[in-house]
């Protein structure tokens, strides 16, 4: 039986790829504020480059997206009504709460690296203190949109827990690629030492982002399941976005973003010590690279697919 | 269960080519797509100090929407001047305050930027589709002017007959400038819009039961509404009382509705009878087979078998004899030469509706009667050889005796008005002479019977006009006046409208916006919009109640317009004077004075005024004869302007049985009317019936030709090279055609099933899209033997496979910048169904033939 | 609980799908041509014959639990002590969040100034002889010539660039003892407004006898906009 629906409303997107895009460089900011704490943390001061690097570099990340997003509003200079007017159901309030604080504090905790302190209390404090307050707006980022019921594809737990593994994976990336390209332009691949110490070091990240992204691939099919076995609205909304957005999802957040950089790892290590160290580093930039473009991409994809609304289920 | 395809999240026109289960997201883009900046902000301001709460509250006024030909009584709010807002007139009776959308529509018309501001004259000598007229703004001084000079022309050389006045829609202040202004001047050529209309339609009640008109529908006591194309939720007749009651009928009556398309009635119907167009007939004649078979005949109407058993045994032959009829003249004899052999076995082959279902509605309508509607309407009647089809769908209403029956099919009330006076005395000898001429739509020769109302040639042959302009047949037109009117959309074979305007020496159009018979005009007169700038009233019946409603000048014109019926001849008649010929000036000045102050009128306002006042005397002034006699007394004219509306008293069935002004006096299905008129007609030229009815197309010989019987439907096209037939149908947004220019309309048209916003969709059934490989949504051209258009394709179940339906409406190449795609190119907005409609006709009615499936079409990918 | 819950109950059995109120709506409210506070669904179901065609109206639900409301980050969005939804433009941002919130498609955004032609169309027609928008506001002094003043009087007039819209129930005619336009308009008697918290409202009444349905009840919106019997 053929069933045709005819409702004519708006078109979207309504949130477009400036939307994705502050997903994107907020949690690869948030990311980056966490993986400075973690190696300050871990290594006491050993590598003051490269957690200057990412100390800076999230509240960079987190400003632009922020600044992205503002663009899109329709009022963007009405913002502050968000804080004269409280709206705790909101997440998109507590975002606009959290996110600038998060942005201050990201902000202080990169002037802290100012200067060669091997060690500072202080920011070590900060840093600490800012932990939590990156892990919320982390996961801000994917309860933005899992609260909106009227988006199956958006409204699960997964979405939150993808977001979260995003800004890990994103985080990582961004800071080892953008601290590879700074050594590369500053004429030295790694002030910190020996190249090869330094990977060694590393390692404990690399194991960090491998668990992150295969963490992050279960998370996937975990919210495919639960779609495609789920609800007929919930099947739908995976057809449709699908449809819009699917070879999006698909080949670059998936295939490009956690497959490849997984392969290459593993290629990585299989080529071992035996590898040139050049290699290696050209490996982890370009997994890095890959890692943020399927960030970028499985966001934008997430993002557009889940808008385009369902059938009405006229159930009467 | 899905017919997904993309998803248009991507695609920015709303045209798009995506029909799937889900949300379709739209709007926001086309046309109307907005522009950043402007200066709405200024207006903001503005508005904003209007809006304080001092600003005066506005009022109701009453006036009349006739987009449709139900001619509504409305009241527009008013408020700092404006028009802003439209509702039903409580006073009326008829759509007790009840309006369907046409009349909110009305307001994006009278402010529609693309109204023509001031007269305006042709400065490209040139004429043609594609020429550009070159329109130059001119005074009224100036335009009335060059109308007259070339009308005194034609007095010079007595050759008033040459001048013709084209009528569209009109008020009832038509009779000014249609008759009085040709008569006077000295021509017979006043040619109405009649016979592109409904004339079919009263073809049928008229040579039944001897009435020329619509009929009225008792709806609120029917228990069977059987409807014959007919479409009453959504267009003519009687939308919003229709409408009204509908959800009481539904729970009442059973509702069956034929037409090959899901109408907005259909849907909301017991069954759906998708005839193949054109062959109503077959249907309806089984009906009565299946009526008369059954013995569910109305005894108390139409009589009974003397020894009481039913002899209407199929195939078999009756005697008259043994039937002893009552109110009705000849139901044997129908029988015998039509009917006993018209089983629903024989009509499923004709007509596409299973037998089974022809018998379920023939007998449910028959249980159901007398209290049971048969509904004639122009989709089962506008065919070529319609005549009789309209008589057989209406002779069902005497078989079962609901004719003039509550809960069945009325006549009218009267609803009296004065005539204009008498202006033979202003007939100078030229004058009275050449309007006695031919009349140049050829009504009255052996192709053209026009039988209105029982009389060769009484009718109009509308569309005709087109080819004996171009043939000079009787003689040439050399100046015309058309109003309200656009027959250069409007009549099917486009084409030939506009060879004859091209070819026309002097046109003058009358018009709001400038439309595609503006395009070939010497001169073009901005005219005022009907429902808020004209004074004129109109007569019109709905819900058993007979009306007359004003149209009032409810606001000050923005633009120098001026009212088509009243002003304009007033205009014309004083520039004739100035030039030398006074007669209809005297005419208007001594014959008009205003019937309150008895004083002369001395402009066009004035005179506009005074005829109103004075057709209507007899509503409102208690010194006329007829004051009261027929319904409401209102106070004087002041009362009758502020309720606006004149009611008559209710209708009460059963007046008209024994009296039906028809030759034998009773309902006729065997027409001794029709008989006498065709014998009228072939003595007229001189020969028989049968070669008359050979001259006009119909395959009835003998004495079929004076009972409703079973015509083919007549096709133009092969059907090997035109594999599919089209068939159009009316939107209940359509202002008649003149609604496209507005917005509201093109956004809000998917309310006519099957339809699509911002588009001209041609609807096909999916299974023909498959034979044909056509994709929904694909760009088609549409070919049929005359002309072809290009529209978007749409895949729709409720449409007969075999058949393509298309609204009319649309399809603009002028008229304004939302109506056509580009005004200045001259590029449609979908495409006009009168382009590839060819000019065929119901000749006995002189009707144009634009319903039925009268073409064939074939379908490419564009 | 509010004090009052207007609500609407649409008759399916009397609607007969005109878009009477549809193009009413826009008029009374001032609502650019492209948007729809008043809607309808259009359902075309089965094959030839058997078709089963249906025209559901639509329009703000005014819904109790309004995840419109719950994700606007400024508050603008907010319930009345009518229970009404209302958008208070004033304090919108024009995220779009309440838009994206919203399960039926009922909240339209002002991506440009709205009641704007097109560039093409800013020229007239025929030089000289035919207007423009911009001509008639000029000689109107208000943004649309048939533009409803009243309909400032709780919200503008016309919804500036950057800021949602809906529907708002006619508040502006509610406060004045009026109905909706929709409901003014409807020829077919089929919206049926009121109290819903008053067991004499018509709504209420009307609910007595048939049982009412809603759209997308899983959604847990609680819609003040029912339905009652079938088109």
């Amino acid at each position: 039986m053929n069933t045709e629906i005819i409702y004519e409303i708006q078109s979207g997107p309504y949130w477009d790829w400036r939307v994705a895009l502050d997903l994107f460089l907020g949690g690869a900011g948030v990311g980056a504020l966490l993986f400075a704490v973690l190696l300050d943390e871990r290594f006491k001061g050993k590598y003051q480059r490269i957690c200057r690097t990412a100390a800076w570099l999230a509240p960079l990340l987190v400003g632009s997206g922020l600044l992205l997003v503002m663009l899109k509003m329709g009022r963007p200079f009405h913002l502050f009504l968000a804080y004269t007017n409280f709206n705790p159901a909101s997440p998109l309030w507590w975002g606009g709460v959290f996110q600038p604080l998060m942005l201050v504090g990201a902000f202080v905790y990169a002037m802290k690296w100012r200067g060669d302190h091997a060690q500072d209390a202080g920011r070590t404090w900060l840093g600490r203190l800012l932990v939590p307050l990156a892990v919320i707006v982390g996961a801000y980022h994917g309860m933005l949109l899992s609260v909106i019921v009227a988006r199956p594809l958006w409204n699960t737990g997964p979405t939150v827990v993808a977001a979260m593994l995003g800004f890990a994976s994103t985080g990582i990336a961004v800071v080892m690629l953008v601290h590879l390209i700074r050594m590369k332009l500053a004429g030295r691949l790694a002030d910190e030492g020996h190249v090869a110490h330094f990977l060694d070091d590393m390692l404990v990240v690399r194991n960090i982002l491998v668990a992150v992204l295969l963490l992050q691939l279960g998370t996937f099919f975990l919210w495919w399941l639960s779609l495609k076995f789920g609800a007929l609205q919930d099947q739908q909304a995976l057809a449709v976005a699908n449809e819009i957005s699917g070879p999006m999802f698909w080949w670059l957040g998936i295939g490009v973003g956690l497959i490849l950089p997984l392969v290459l790892g593993a290629i990585a290590v299989w080529l071992g010590e035996a590898a040139h160290r050049r290699l290696q580093v050209g490996v982890i930039g370009l997994t890095c690279s890959l890692i943020l473009l399927g960030g970028f991409f499985f966001r934008l994809a997430v993002l557009l697919g889940g808008q385009e609304d369902l059938p009405v289920n006229i159930t009467f | 269960m899905t017919t997904s395809t993309k998803n248009p999240i991507w695609e920015s026109v709303n045209r798009s080519s995506t029909r799937r289960t889900f949300l379709k997201a739209a709007g926001g883009t086309g046309l109307l797509a907005a522009f950043g900046g402007g200066p709405l902000l200024n207006f903001m301001a503005v508005a904003a100090t209007t809006d304080s709460k001092n600003a005066v509250a506005g009022k109701w006024v009453a006036s009349t929407c006739q987009g449709c030909t139900t001619w509504c009584p409305v009241q527009v709010h008013i408020r700092d001047g404006r028009a802003i807002s439209v509702r039903g007139n409580p006073h009326s009776k008829a759509n007790h305050g009840k309006i369907c959308p046409r009349p909110h529509l009305a307001l994006q018309q009278v402010y529609d930027p693309d109204r023509i501001k001031v007269p305006m004259k042709r400065t490209n000598p040139k004429k043609g589709r594609n020429e550009d007229p070159k329109f130059v703004p001119i005074s009224w001084d100036e335009a009335m002017g060059m109308i007259a000079d070339k009308m005194m022309e034609l007095r010079t050389n007595d050759e008033t007959h040459k001048f013709v006045l084209f009528r569209g829609r009109y008020s009832y202040m038509r009779d000014i400038i249609y008759s009085a202004v040709p008569k006077i001047f000295g021509s017979p050529n006043g040619i109405s819009h009649s016979a592109i209309c409904a004339e079919a339609e009263k073809f049928g009640p008229y040579y039944t039961e001897g009435f020329w008109d619509y009929r009225d529908y008792d709806l609120e006591n029917a228990r069977y509404v059987l409807c014959w194309g007919a479409d009453p939720l959504s267009s003519n007749r009687q939308v919003p009382h229709a409408i009204s009651v509908w959800g009481k009928v539904q729970d009442q009556a059973q509702i069956a509705v034929v037409d090959p398309r899901l109408s907005a009635t259909a849907a909301k119907a017991n069954e759906w009878l998708p005839v193949l167009p054109g062959e109503d007939g077959a249907l309806a004649v089984a009906m009565a087979h299946v009526i008369l078979t059954e013995g569910l005949w109305s005894r108390d109407f139409v009589g009974d078998f003397t020894e009481g058993q039913n002899l209407f045994v199929p195939g078999a032959t009756v005697d008259e004899l043994v039937f002893e009829e009552n109110r009705t003249n000849g139901v044997v004899r129908w029988w015998n030469l039509e009917l006993k052999d018209r089983t629903p076995e024989w009509a499923a082959e004709q007509c596409g509706i299973p037998a089974e279902q022809i018998r379920r509605v023939a007998i449910g309508f028959a249980k159901a009667a007398p209290r049971a509607i048969s509904w004639l309407s122009p989709g089962a009647c506008m065919q070529a050889r319609g005549g009789y089809a309209a008589m057989a769908t209406h002779a069902l209403n005497g078989l079962v005796g609901s004719t003039d029956h509550l809960g069945g099919v009325l006549q009218k009330t009267k609803v009296p008005a004065d005539s204009i006076p008498d202006y033979a005395a202003y007939q100078d000898e030229m004058a009275e002479h050449n309007s006695h001429q031919k009349k140049i739509d050829q009504r009255g020769t052996l192709a053209f019977p026009a039988l209105k109302s029982g009389k060769s040639g009484g009718g109009v042959v509308t569309n005709n006009a087109a080819d004996a302009m171009l043939n000079k047949d009787p003689y040439e037109i050399k100046v015309a006046i058309a109003y309200w009117a656009n027959f250069a959309f409007s009549c099917s074979g486009t084409d030939r409208w506009e060879e004859a305007l091209t070819k026309l020496p002097f046109f003058a159009h009358i018009t709001t916006h400038a439309s595609e018979m503006s395009h070939f005009a010497d001169v073009v007169l901005p005219a005022a919009h009907h429902m808020f700038e004209k004074w004129s009233f109109v007569k019109s019946k709905q819900n058993l109640y007979g009306y007359a409603s004003l149209t009032e000048r409810v606001v000050q014109p923005m633009w120098d317009v001026r009212q088509d019926e009243t002003e304009i001849p007033w205009m014309l008649a004083e520039k004739l004077a100035e030039k030398g010929f006074d007669n209809l000036h005297k005419y208007f000045k001594e014959q008009f004075p205003d019937p309150e102050t008895g004083k002369t009128p001395t402009n066009s306002e004035e005179f506009a005024l005074a005829a109103v006042k004075k057709f209507t005397r007899s509503h409102w002034d208690a010194t006329h004869g007829d004051y009261g006699k027929y319904g409401d007394k209102l106070n004087g004219w002041a009362d009758y302007v502020d309720k606006g509306v004149w009611n008559s008293h209710r209708f009460k069935a059963g007046g008209v049985r024994g009296k039906f002004k028809t030759a034998t006096g009773k309902f006729e299905f065997y027409s001794e009317t029709l008989k006498k008129a065709l014998a009228g007609h072939a003595e007229k030229h001189a020969t028989t019936v049968d070669e008359v009815l050979k001259a006009t197309n119909y395959t009835a010989r003998g004495e079929l030709a004076f009972i409703p019987h079973f015509e083919p439907a007549l096709r133009w096209g092969d059907e090997k090279e035109y594999p599919l037939i089209f068939f159009e149908h009316r939107s209940r947004l359509n202002r008649e055609g003149r609604s496209a220019n507005c917005s509201w309309y093109q956004a809000h048209k998917n309310a006519d099933p099957g339809d699509e916003n911002w588009d001209d969709v041609l609807k096909m059934n999916p299974v023909d899209a498959t034979k044909l490989g056509l994709k929904n949504g694909e760009v088609v051209k549409v070919t049929s033997p005359i002309g072809s258009i290009t529209v978007n394709l749409k895949l729709w179940e409720g449409v007969r496979p075999g058949t393509v339906a298309k609204c009319y409406g649309q399809g603009h190449w002028a008229y304004g910048h939302v109506a056509a795609l580009d005004y200045q190119k001259r590029i449609p907005r979908g495409g006009n169904n009168n382009v590839i409609l060819p000019p065929e006709y119901d000749r006995l009615s002189g009707s144009t033939a634009r319903h039925g499936g009268v073409a064939r079409v074939k379908i490419e990918k564009a | 609980m509010a004090k009052k819950q207007y609500s609407m109950v649409i008759d399916l059995h009397a609607c007969v799908g005109c878009a009477a109120c549809d193009i009413a709506c826009k008029r009374e409210n001032n609502v650019p041509a492209d948007f729809a506070w008043s809607n309808h669904i259009i359902q075309t179901e089965g094959t030839f014959p058997n078709v089963k065609y249906r025209h559901i109206p639509t329009m703000c639900n005014h819904c109790s639990n309004a995840p419109c409301v719950a994700n606007c980050p400024t508050t603008a969005m907010h319930k009345t002590e009518d229970g009404l939804t209302m958008l208070d433009a004033d304090k919108c941002i024009g995220c779009r969040a309440c838009q994206l919130a919203c399960p039926y498609g009922v909240i339209y955004f002002n991506e440009h100034e709205p009641h704007q032609d097109t560039p093409a169309d800013k020229a007239p027609v025929i030089p000289g002889c035919t207007a423009t928008l911009e001509e008639v506001r000029a000689k109107t002094g208000v943004p649309l010539p048939y533009y409803n003043p009243a309909r400032a009087e709780t919200i503008p007039g016309v919804r500036p660039k950057g800021v949602a819209e809906k529907c708002t129930m006619c508040d502006h005619r509610l406060a004045k003892g009026d109905m909706p336009a929709c409901v003014e308009a409807c020829p077919a008697g089929a919206r049926i407004f009121g109290d819903m918290n008053d067991p004499q409202s018509d709504p209420r009444k009307a609910l007595d006898k048939h049982a009412p349905s809603v759209l997308r009840p899983e959604k847990g919106t609680r819609p003040n906009v029912l339905y009652i019997r079938e088109f």
